[in-house]
């Protein structure tokens, strides 16, 4: 085994006969102070809301609405449209069906 | 046995502080999920696991970010400095060698990684790394066989490196 190797064995056992490290003592204080924090319902949808997934999900539903009430709003210009044309063509050529008391518009 | 592995894998005393709280939070707000199907000891080493390398995909991120944003210096060259990882755990004697072992463990891919850290640095056996890992004995026979042939050849080609 050259020198090379053999340092590199070296390195991989380095860490044989290692202990656990410990903490600082003050993380077991700082850990409690957490646990003991209590949430109120508003902070918790405070930080939901702050996530990008439900950012992604407000801004999904706001484009879905805007187009279902663009698309509605076309259909029902369309259909006025289609009524007021409806409406001329038989004021146009007299199809309309006269009123019994109808004396400007007397039939032909 | 949080912070010990939180430790050796995040590779600085602060951020292993903060991920041992927040692997105590959540075992604090999830511990009535806790189903008994494994040992409380495996579960608490997934959670740590789990939260140790979120912590080291998000240092990645920032990383490869501020890279972007440009981080060169004088004359165009990178000015990113690594400070050094000397586990407080390791004798006297090795803290070199094992600190170049520590850098190189940070290019292992996540489950080699997890896999050497739970051996070598936590001790446990085959069979308890397979419960963590929730694989089979022989899938870590051959994740620890894979890190320790990654390793060598990382280690070899910094050693030709520095001999030059």
């Amino acid at each position: 085994m050259n020198d090379i190797e053999k340092r590199v064995e070296e390195t991989l056992n380095s860490l044989d006969g290692m202990r656990r490290a410990e903490a600082n003592p003050f993380l077991y204080t700082r850990i409690q102070a957490r646990l003991q924090q209590s949430r109120s319902g508003l902070e918790r949808l405070i930080l939901m809301a702050g996530k990008p997934a439900f950012a992604f999900l407000v801004l999904l539903i706001v484009l879905a609405t805007n187009i279902m009430v663009m698309l509605k709003g076309t259909a029902e210009a369309s259909a006025v449209k289609q009524e007021q044309i409806q409406f001329a063509v038989a004021d146009e050529y007299h199809l309309d069906v006269p009123a019994l008391y109808d004396y400007e518009n007397p039939e032909p | 046995m949080v912070y010990n592995t939180a430790l050796s894998i995040v590779q600085q005393a602060e951020d292993a502080e903060d991920v041992t709280q927040e692997v105590f939070v959540q075992v604090y707000q999830s511990i009535e999920g806790f189903k008994r199907e494994s040992k409380f000891s495996t579960w608490l080493y997934r959670i740590t696991l789990s939260k140790a390398m979120d912590h080291e995909r998000k240092k990645k991120r920032k990383k490869r970010f501020a890279f972007v944003k440009s981080l060169f210096g004088e004359g165009n060259e990178v000015v990113v400095n690594i400070p050094d990882f000397n586990h407080p755990g390791v004798s006297l004697d090795n803290k070199e060698k094992a600190g170049i072992l520590f850098k190189a463990m940070q290019s292992l891919p996540d489950n080699q990684r997890i896999a050497f850290v739970l051996n070598k640095v936590e001790g446990l056996s085959y069979q308890e790394i397979s419960d963590v890992m929730d694989t089979t004995v022989s899938a870590v026979e051959s994740l620890l066989h894979r890190a320790k042939s990654n390793l060598r050849k990382d280690l070899k080609t910094f050693y030709d490196q520095l001999r030059k």
